[in-house]
């Protein structure tokens, strides 16, 4: 690392002038070589994109093809005003502050147990990546079994074990549904926040450690004094990515509720209304106000916490 | 501050393999013993063992008087400076230095007090608030060290702290270590593999081979007066040169010649067990000499040899010479070969091989020529060519076993 910032450094003081016309050359050439994968990026990404945002200004029309007119704002305006929509995102929020947190939780204590393990590491991950690994679909549809208020596993142990909530309706009433979608949730993807912390756990040197055991600290003030704060730029990855994922929720939703009892999200009630109701313009202005909230969030972390990152990667990289 | 006794210090891994062997070896209070030895010998696991980070595996290990081979290491009140320094890289300079007082509950005014003292001495007052990523490889060093010294513990152990430094800076610190230790008066374990450092740096060296321990004696005795033909070609810079050699009369015989023994060596060589024929001599550089330079030519032995190469180091000149005949292939003197890197060079074949002398500056020996040597009897190193224990030892007070 350091040999590569003194060498931009000496860069500029050799040859300046030749060095430009090559380095153009090189950017020609550069544009040149990206331009396949930015026309595909184009295709794809952008011009959907765009034609969504279109949609969202315009009433479209589903019985005569093509026929659409301005609508101004005046998407946006219904949707913010909608109870359903202003419920969505407070349901969305919920969703992903609590599963994001659980997520982080079991996610470290998981990451730390297959870490020290000192036998059948590959095993052990292995085993913990599973539920990763399983389609959402599958997922969602395994624990609709288990909470299934006659004979799902939850409630038949319950009632076996002479426990209050045995006939609870999991997901046909309101806090259970949504805490039913959290623990599936958690289930999934606790392994992947595990996997991204293992990783930033196991470039810790462990002469650190061993500096820590002979600085007097004992296993508790080496976990909250070296391993946690080393692992800052690795937890903060992992929760933008998860907050990120958790903000768009969808398919959890689709299979285990249908948007009732309190689980309607943001990009669920976008698709009702684009799908189910037909309201291309409305369900469009949803999707873009989704794409925006996801987007200021994103913004927030990157500035709130992304120079932080910047900053400990550099300390990290020694 | 105390002394730290090791007592039989063995270290076992659970496939079997002994990295460290019996060790016996006692450090006085105050003293700066250092362990050198190639790498693998050994010395980082003992130094481990008495920091408390790796198991004693049998033995006693005390510091203090106190048996330790069941504390962590949080309750020895040792300090260790690692080679990598070990800084923690979210913490500031300062925050590095206090971090083992603050665990320990020492309030904020006294911290800030030794670690601001520990600063001035080690001259790092403008980056008490920097983080270790934004330090140079020296400063780093200097904060591993401040690290250890605010604590103001029991003893230093010390893991090769020099060998990521340059080598300018190597010399500078190893003068800084030096004063620094005999300014605080700390016991101090100090690793390294670098004979130099061994030699400029302790009061006492310790080296160790393939765990076990094969010599502990003052820099100076380790050089004169080599236990066996490990140390003898271990310490000392360019090694000492080796040839086969068999026991004839009153002399030994050569690829340089029939070698007469002087008395005392003679009389030493029966004294430990006279019944070996084949031995190895050991001849130091500055033993030999050109003839014509020779101080007292009496008390040695003139021979021939070609001059292969001659490098001329303004103050001497170091003349190598190849010999036909027997060359030295001991296991001690592979292994010190393999570490060094020299195993890679066919310098030596089977039907000869080549030695280094140093020479005044003043003798014409001419590279492509044959130049007129004369070696010093009195110096000469004989080893058993079997064990490789030393005929030639003299044997101080120290006893420790080897089993070499």
């Amino acid at each position: 690392m350091e040999a590569a910032t003194a060498d931009t450094k000496i860069a500029p003081t050799r040859a300046p002038r030749k060095r430009r016309t090559a380095e153009e050359d090189e950017r020609r050439l550069a544009r040149f070589m990206i331009s396949p994968s930015l026309i595909l990026i184009a295709i794809v990404a952008a011009y959907p994109i765009g034609y969504a945002v279109w949609l969202s200004f315009h009433e479209y029309s589903v019985r005569v093809p093509g026929l659409s007119r301005g609508a101004g704002f005046r998407n946006y305006t219904n949707a913010l005003n909608d109870s359903a929509f202003q419920s969505a995102i407070l349901n969305t929020f919920i969703f992903t502050a609590a599963s994001v947190f659980f997520e982080l939780i079991l996610g470290v204590a998981m990451a730390l147990i297959m870490h020290n393990a000192t036998r059948g590491k590959g095993v052990l991950r292995t085993i913990v990546l599973v539920p990763w690994a399983i389609l959402t679909v599958v997922t969602a549809i395994t624990w609709q079994t288990i909470f299934e208020p006659q004979l799902g596993f939850v409630n038949t142990a319950l009632r076996g074990l002479g426990l209050p909530g045995g006939n609870i309706v999991w997901l046909g009433d309101k806090p259970y549904a949504m805490i039913v979608l959290v623990i599936a949730d958690v289930w999934k993807t606790a392994p992947f926040m595990a996997l991204l912390v293992l990783a930033g756990m196991q470039v810790i040197p462990n002469d650190v450690y061993d500096a820590a055991k002979v600085d007097g600290a004992n296993a508790w003030q080496r976990f909250t004094k070296i391993t946690l704060p080393l692992l800052k730029p690795a937890i903060l990855v992992a929760l933008i990515f998860r907050t990120l994922d958790a903000l768009r929720i969808f398919d959890l939703p689709f299979v285990l509720t249908k948007g009732t009892n309190g689980t309607n999200t943001l990009s669920f009630e976008a698709y009702q209304q684009l799908r189910e109701n037909r309201l291309i313009g409305l369900g469009s202005a949803m999707s873009i106000l989704t794409f925006l909230i996801v987007m200021i969030v994103s913004f927030a972390y990157i500035r709130f916490v992304g120079g932080n990152i910047r900053g400990l990667a550099d300390e990290g990289g020694r | 501050m105390a002394e730290i006794e090791l007592d039989g210090v063995t270290k076992r891994y659970p496939d079997g393999t002994e990295a460290v062997k019996q060790v016996d070896l006692e450090i006085a209070d105050g003293e700066f013993v250092i362990l050198v030895g190639p790498s693998g010998c050994g010395k980082s696991t003992a130094l481990r063992m008495i920091a408390g980070l790796e198991d004693i595996s049998a033995g006693e290990m005390r510091i203090g008087g106190e048996v330790v081979n069941d504390l962590a290491p949080k309750d020895r009140d040792i300090a260790m400076v690692f080679q990598n320094y070990a800084l923690y890289p979210h913490m500031t300079v300062r925050e590095n230095m206090g971090f083992a007082l603050k665990l320990h509950g020492i309030d904020k005014a006294r911290i800030d007090e030794r670690v601001n003292e520990a600063a001035r001495i080690l001259d790092l007052n403008e980056h008490l608030d920097r983080k270790p990523a934004n330090l140079s490889g020296g400063q780093r060093q200097r904060v591993a060290m401040g690290r250890a010294i605010v604590r103001e513990p029991k003893a230093f152990l010390m893991d090769e702290p020099l060998s990521n430094l340059d080598a300018k800076l190597r010399v500078q610190m190893r003068s800084e270590v030096s004063r620094l230790q005999q300014r605080l008066g700390t016991t101090t374990v100090y690793v390294t593999h670098d004979q130099t450092e061994a030699m400029t740096l302790g009061d006492r060296v310790a080296v160790m081979r393939s765990g076990v321990l094969q010599q502990v004696a003052s820099p100076r005795e380790l050089y004169a007066d080599p236990r066996n033909l490990f140390v003898a070609g271990f310490i000392g810079s360019p090694a000492m040169n080796f040839f086969g050699g068999e026991l004839v009369g009153q002399g030994v015989r050569t690829p340089l010649g029939e070698l007469p023994l002087p008395d005392a060596l003679r009389r030493s060589v029966e004294r430990h067990g006279g019944s070996a024929r084949q031995v190895v001599v050991g001849i130091r550089p500055e033993d030999f000499e050109d003839a014509a330079l020779a101080a007292d030519p009496e008390e040695g032995f003139a021979f021939e040899a070609p001059i292969e190469l001659t490098e001329s180091m303004g103050s001497e000149i170091y003349a190598h010479f190849s010999f036909e005949g027997q060359v030295v292939r001991a296991d001690e003197l592979r292994e010190l070969e393999e570490d060094s890197g020299g195993a890679d060079i066919p310098h030596r074949t089977d039907e000869g091989g080549s030695a280094v002398a140093r020479l005044d500056p003043q003798s014409d020996a001419r590279s492509g020529q044959r130049a007129k040597l004369w070696v010093d009897l009195r110096h000469l190193h004989l080893f058993d060519a079997k064990t490789g224990n030393s005929l030639t030892y003299s044997g101080a007070a120290e006893t420790t076993d080897t089993a070499a």
